[in-house]
């Protein structure tokens, strides 16, 4: 067992190989030795880290995320081959934008790369066939283009 | 089991101490949404690096997304431009007829830099592929993979070969019938290839197409060499127009060859006139559109013309009423009157419209009028190399070749006045004596006057008029230069 303390200070016991899905849990472990300290995880709230909690236990029998960053294979060719979101994968994601962010955040932070990508896909899905102005409005973004620097921006998309 | 952490906190579900165990109270989850709502969240908490993993599976899902996402905001804007990742993979398809415009491709290989890209490419209909890649062919060398989807599955891998756009020199498309092809899943679509298996220089990009790809769509190509097969006798065949303005496309070419099929029919008009400034090599094979593309040529630096299998014994399509169209004074047989006259004729507009330098002439199961030969012998003067095969020319033709003294001039006139190798084979009509006469004639003349421009090779062979005496008689006149 390995003790996780978050930032709001919630106390958490968590199996050893669950919490080492987080490379950073799993490298601190590695410098502490065997040790009863609690692990502090400054970035990560309690709540938030519930849903990482959830997460890693369903997935802890996922085998390793391969390092598909070398290799001939193309990004899209890498994305298809990738395991597709579960129905569960997707019931997880279905949440508020701003947890969704802040799982972002935790994963980056916490180094769970499937986590990282996987939200990181749920946003995408997001943006996912949306106009600009629909992508504007979803994540509440100010158009800061003046009407000519639109105009010129549209212009080098060609045919987009 | 799974928990999920609703449940935790709905009180459905104690946390199970196998998982994990909270130790100290919980923040309620209502009051977090609240919170954070409050907030005004937005997705501009996600630093750069994190926004880019985003736009990564935005690509990933939706090819052309930079465009969309680097309209949302500067922010975006700056991220999406500076970020060649998300330009390293340029999927076209044929949906919708949606063709990836040159300046598209310019914005992806520019904003890639310096990454080398992929390319994945779903058609279902393979006349789609040209257009959709020719953008992309200037920065081959920058191809990191190449992947064709849709009816079959291809891939090139940049390992597997060494591409430049100077290296992919030759464009060999084929008509194909894939309507008629039971068994097109199991043949390929397109392919690159060495242009032969000695050479790894140069390389060919091979494409099955069941129509001449419309140059509307085309940038400029830089083939130097392409050569265009029209199917069989079952096959696809095309019109000289859509070869014509594909020529067009292809400003670089420097040899073309036409594989076609004996078909006839109207000829779609008008054609156009291709200014082709560096070709070098012209091959016109069993098409009844010789005329028509040599009427259409213009090539000032052509020096190798083959006309092959061009004879047909139907009267061709078409009413020609040009000059040099009447009929033929000398009134000499032949087994293929039409297709004579139409060769005749187009060689006779190619000449006229910009003097090829041309040295090498052959024409295979090619033939023409007498007068025909007459003109155009009139005209090569650089010609150094002719071969003829199963030509049906009389007597007439080969006298064309002895040297004329001109009348009250006290000239002496020499039709192809470069000509070094000449080679008769199967020529039926011409008597024996006819070609040791005009030949024995030019040697005697040219050794005297013109030593360097003198036959050094001549080959008669399976020329039945011309017996074993009338060869021993031509090689006691000329000696080695009469091959076996």
């Amino acid at each position: 067992m390995v003790i996780l303390i978050t930032s709001d200070n919630v106390k958490y016991v968590v199996e050893k190989d669950v919490a080492e899905l987080s490379v950073l849990v799993k490298n601190m472990l590695e410098d502490i030795g065997p040790s009863d300290e609690p692990i502090p995880l400054h970035n990560v709230t309690s709540t938030v880290f519930n849903k990482v909690l959830e997460y890693c236990i369903y997935h802890r029998n996922d085998p390793p995320p391969s390092d598909d960053d070398e290799g001939c294979a193309s990004p899209l060719h890498k994305y298809l081959a990738s395991h597709i979101c579960s129905e569960w994968d997707q019931r997880f994601f279905d949440v508020d934008q701003a947890l969704l962010f802040d799982i972002i955040l935790a994963a980056n932070y916490l180094d769970i790369k499937t986590l990282l990508d996987d939200a990181c896909k749920a946003v995408a899905h997001l943006i996912q066939g949306k106009s600009t102005e629909e992508i504007r409005g979803i994540f509440n973004i100010v158009n800061d283009f003046t009407p000519e620097e639109e105009a010129r921006v549209k212009k080098e998309n060609v045919s987009s | 089991m799974a928990i999920f952490i609703h449940d935790v906190f709905n009180g459905l579900v104690m946390p199970d101490s196998d998982n994990f165990l909270a130790i100290t109270a919980m923040p309620k989850f209502e009051s977090y949404i609240e919170e954070q709502t409050n907030n005004t969240c937005t997705i501009s908490v996600l630093p750069p690096e994190l926004l880019i993993e985003v736009f990564r599976h935005c690509v990933a899902n939706e090819p052309l997304a930079p465009l969309s996402l680097r309209r949302v905001s500067w922010t975006w804007r700056g991220l999406v431009d500076s970020c060649p990742r998300l330009w390293q993979t340029i999927a076209l398809n044929d949906i919708d007829g949606l063709l990836f415009s040159e300046e598209q491709a310019e914005l992806w290989t520019e904003r890639s830099k310096p990454l080398n890209y992929d390319i994945e490419l779903t058609v279902d209909d393979p006349d789609y592929i040209l257009p959709l890649l020719s953008p992309l062919l200037p920065t081959i060398d920058r191809w990191r993979s190449f992947r064709l989807g849709g009816k079959r599955e291809e891939e090139v891998k940049s390992s597997e070969v060494t591409l430049t756009p100077d290296s992919l020199t030759h464009l060999h498309l084929c008509l194909h019938d894939y309507e008629l092809d039971d068994i097109d899943d199991e043949d390929s679509k397109i392919s690159l290839s060495p242009i032969s298996p000695s050479e790894n220089a140069n390389f060919a990009l091979n494409l099955w197409v069941s129509r001449i790809p419309t140059t509307t769509f085309l940038p400029p190509l830089r083939f130097v060499h392409l050569t265009i097969a029209e199917g069989g006798s079952i096959g696809l065949h095309t019109q000289p127009k859509y070869i014509l303005d594909f020529l067009q496309a292809c400003p670089e070419l420097e040899s073309f060859f036409l594989s076609g099929w004996p078909h006839d029919g109207p000829i779609i008009q008008p054609l156009p006139v291709v200014f082709l400034p560096n070709l070098v090599t012209l091959h016109l094979k069993s098409t009844c559109f010789a005329r028509a593309f040599l009427s259409s040529l213009d090539t000032p630096r052509l020096q190798n013309l083959y006309l092959s299998h061009l004879n047909v014994d139907f009267q061709l399509y078409g009413d020609h009423q040009e000059e040099g169209d009447s009929e033929d004074e000398a009134h000499d047989y032949s087994q293929s009157p039409w297709s004579d006259q139409a060769t005749g004729m187009g060689l006779r507009r190619l000449l006229k419209r910009c003097h090829p330098p041309i040295r090498v002439l052959e024409m295979d199961f090619c033939d023409m009028r007498t007068k025909d030969f007459s003109y155009v012998f009139d005209r090569l003067s650089y010609l150094e190399d002719f071969h003829i095969v199963a030509s049906d020319m009389s007597d007439k033709v080969i006298n064309l070749l002895r040297p004329v003294e001109t009348v009250g001039e006290g000239a002496v006139k020499l039709r192809l006045p470069r000509l070094r190798r000449l080679r008769l084979t199967n020529c039926q009509r011409l008597s024996g004596r006819a070609i040791v006469d005009s030949i024995a004639a030019r040697v005697k003349w040219t050794d005297r006057a013109c030593p360097d421009d003198s036959l050094v090779d001549v080959v008669i062979a399976g020329c039945e008029g011309f017996s074993v005496m009338d060869r021993h008689t031509l090689f006691m006149e000329i000696g080695n230069r009469l091959r076996p």
